[in-house]
């Protein structure tokens, strides 16, 4: 006798006449799967926004409803659509990631596939009901499966409170929790309305096993989310080599004035030429980090601990130039340069806000200018915004509330290892009345990472008000403010 | 309908109580034979017999001694292999017995041994890991095959036989004799 039969014979002798308690309730054909189906109609209904919760849990929650609904597929009609329409939700959920990861993708894209879902999850309740209720009917037993049905109300009190959570405030809350709390309720209840007819059912095999299911389903939606954020959301930009700089006189002119030579530099020459006749230039630069730097704990002569900021590296350089013409023309340069290596993600933006816009000593008038430049083997590239204009819009302050606005606003992209990125944006304005001070801020987006969710170009954080380090972008900014009227041309020092 | 009331109405000789037994268990009871018995008509005639079982047997169910499933299962899947092993030595009876075939009965040393080795054995289950577990007994004490418990855990039938080899090493090591090393 073999090895193998010995131990086959000494087993088939040694089992016990009964099994243990616990492995009749363990040993079933529909339990794993139905406790797969259930926990994943559980996590797909929970919502918490933080640390990517809530798409790690939905996520989750199709994957084990995709592997319960297919072991359970040819139970009978309603379990087979209820495994077609879970398969077709989770690549709804899968597209909707990906597009979410993609910053350049319409908004629509996901709120559609939003809504496409909302009908699915009833229906699932209803085929889920369905299929219950054609098991025990086909095991004998009286069809009986009212968790299902009161889980279909629950979901449609969930979805109304969730809907209309913001204008009944802690009324929708309340809602909202106690409709959670049902659902996890007829869930449990759900979870045993198969005890008895469970057993007839058949279950399906596959070629492969749940777990590989998981895993390819998993690394297709990180291939795709890895697609979205790094080549579906970097603006396309028309790079093209720099030329030659015309408009000498002018251009002499100013560097005469005391305009930056580096800034004059890369000025188109239709921008230089809006300077011709100058008057006077203002201009004011600075060095800003970029960075979050680090923090330091020093000691103060009078023993205090003071806790500070400390950054090594600064790298970007703002200039903002002021170039005064006859009959109260101005135009305002603000120029950008990153004076040390870094990494350019996805998009970069700038917000120019000032008083000219916004005040009545002051007009902004014309068109805006301004390009990007960065150089490349040896040479020179330029590129116009891939955005530059006004926008009005409205966010939410911290402090203020409700908030509504209109500023100039510029958009790129940068190759990823850029050298020597640059650019600049200009405008034109008019002084109205004398005695105004003037000023003009300009806000420097930069996207420190591309891995966001949901994905978002730096002009959209721009135009929510967004400050300092925000998700996957930090904003820096460099402010221009003199007196035309008593400070003197030149470098202005604060 | 709950198990305690199929239980009380067995006991107490009502005929429905059969007919709940059926309704309610039978599903379970066909589960347990499906494996073991393949032809169908064999299995409606098990199920009866497993009914009649219950029926007489009813007084020797003790709730604290063990549950109602796993005494139901114990006795379909006995009932099933003892209906199984009749139709096999059935079809031996035809064939004529070889006069050298050797005698079963095992020595008084060997009986102690097996006794030891059944002993350690039924020690490695109880340690074995509750998904382990549960493998063990679809695979031995309930004779599931391997493409049911692939199907039944979502796994495949490659899958299933390797966790059952890995299973057997660790049973194989932790009875520790020679013989199984």
């Amino acid at each position: 006798m073999s090895d193998d039969a010995r131990l086959d014979a000494l087993i088939e002798s040694a089992l016990p006449p009964e099994p243990p308690d616990d492995v009749p309730s363990r040993v079933t054909p529909w339990r794993r799967a139905m406790c797969q189906i259930l926990w994943g109609i559980g996590l797909r209904a929970v919502t918490f926004s933080f640390f990517a919760l809530d798409y790690i849990l939905p996520g989750l929650g199709f994957l084990l409803m995709l592997c319960g609904s297919r072991t359970l597929r040819r139970v009978n009609a309603c379990f087979r659509a209820l495994h077609l329409v879970t398969a077709l939700e989770c690549a709804l959920f899968v597209s909707a990631l990906a597009a979410q990861c993609a910053a350049l993708s319409p908004d629509w894209v996901s709120s559609a596939v939003g809504y496409a879902m909302l009908p699915m999850q009833l229906l699932v309740t209803l085929l889920l009901w369905g299929g219950i209720r054609g098991v025990q009917a086909s095991a004998g037993l009286e069809p009986h499966a009212p968790a299902a049905i009161w889980l279909l109300v629950w979901y449609l009190l969930l979805t109304a409170a969730g809907l209309a959570g913001g204008q009944l405030g802690w009324i929708g809350a309340i809602l909202f929790l106690g409709a959670f709390a049902l659902i996890i309720r007829s869930l449990y209840k759900l979870y045993s309305a198969l005890d008895e007819a469970g057993y007839a059912v058949e279950a399906a095999p596959g070629r492969i096993s749940n777990l590989a299911l998981a895993i390819g389903v998993t690394a297709l939606t990180a291939a795709l989310m890895l697609c979205g954020w790094l080549f579906l959301s970097r603006y396309p930009m028309d790079w093209q080599s720099a030329e030659e700089n015309g408009e000498s006189a002018v251009r002499t002119e100013l560097a005469e004035l005391g305009f930056p030579e580096d800034v004059l530099a890369d000025l188109t020459d239709e921008d230089a030429a809006r300077c011709a006749g100058a008057l006077a230039v203002y201009c004011h630069s600075e060095l800003n980090p970029v960075n979050e730097g680090r923090e330091e704990i020093t000691r103060r002569a009078d023993g205090v601990r003071v806790q500070s900021t400390v950054y090594d590296v600064k790298e970007l350089r703002s200039t903002a130039v002021a170039v005064e013409l006859p009959e109260g023309r101005w135009v305002v340069f603000h120029h950008f340069r990153w004076v040390e290596p870094v990494s350019f993600y996805g998009s970069e933006a700038i917000k120019i806000w000032s008083q000219v816009m916004d005040s009545d000593g002051w007009a902004r008038v014309g068109e805006p200018g301004g390009r990007v430049l960065c150089d490349r083997d040896g040479g020179t590239l330029s590129a116009d915004f891939r955005f530059l204009g006004e926008l009005s819009y409205s966010y939410e302050s911290m402090f203020f509330g409700r908030q509504e606005g209109s500023n100039l606003f510029a958009a790129f992209s940068a190759p990823l290892r850029a050298e020597g990125l640059r650019g600049y944006v200009c405008y034109e304005a008019l002084s109205l009345e004398d005695g105004w001070i003037f000023d003009s801020w300009m806000d420097y987006t930069h996207q420190l990472t591309p891995f966001q969710l949901p994905a978002r170009t730096a002009l959209d954080k721009a135009t929510q008000g967004s400050w300092n380090r925000d998700g996957a972008f930090l904003t820096v900014q460099t402010a221009f403010h003199f007196d035309p009227g008593s400070d003197a041309p030149g470098e202005i020092e604060y | 309908m709950h198990e305690k009331e199929v239980i009380e109405l067995i006991r107490a000789r009502d005929e429905s109580g059969v007919t709940a037994l059926l309704t309610h268990f039978g599903p379970l009871m066909r589960y347990v034979i499906a494996p073991i018995l393949p032809d169908a008509a064999d299995r409606e005639e098990c199920l009866s017999e497993c009914c009649m079982k219950v029926w007489d047997g009813i007084g020797g169910f003790d709730p604290e001694r063990g549950g109602w499933t796993a005494w139901l299962t114990a006795i379909a899947r006995n009932t099933a292999l003892n209906r199984a092993r009749r139709e096999r030595r059935g079809h031996a009876s035809l064939d004529e017995l070889d006069e050298n075939t050797p005698s079963a009965a095992l020595t008084p040393e060997e009986a102690l041994l097996l006794n030891e080795q059944r002993l350690a054995l039924r020690r490695a289950i109880e340690e074995l890991s509750a998904p382990e577990r549960n493998l063990f007994y679809r695979k031995y004490y309930y004779l599931q095959s391997s493409a049911q418990i692939a199907a039944e855990l979502g796994s495949t039938v490659r899958g299933v036989e390797g966790r059952l080899h890995r299973l057997r090493k660790k049973l194989r090591s932790r009875l520790g004799g020679e013989r199984y090393e």
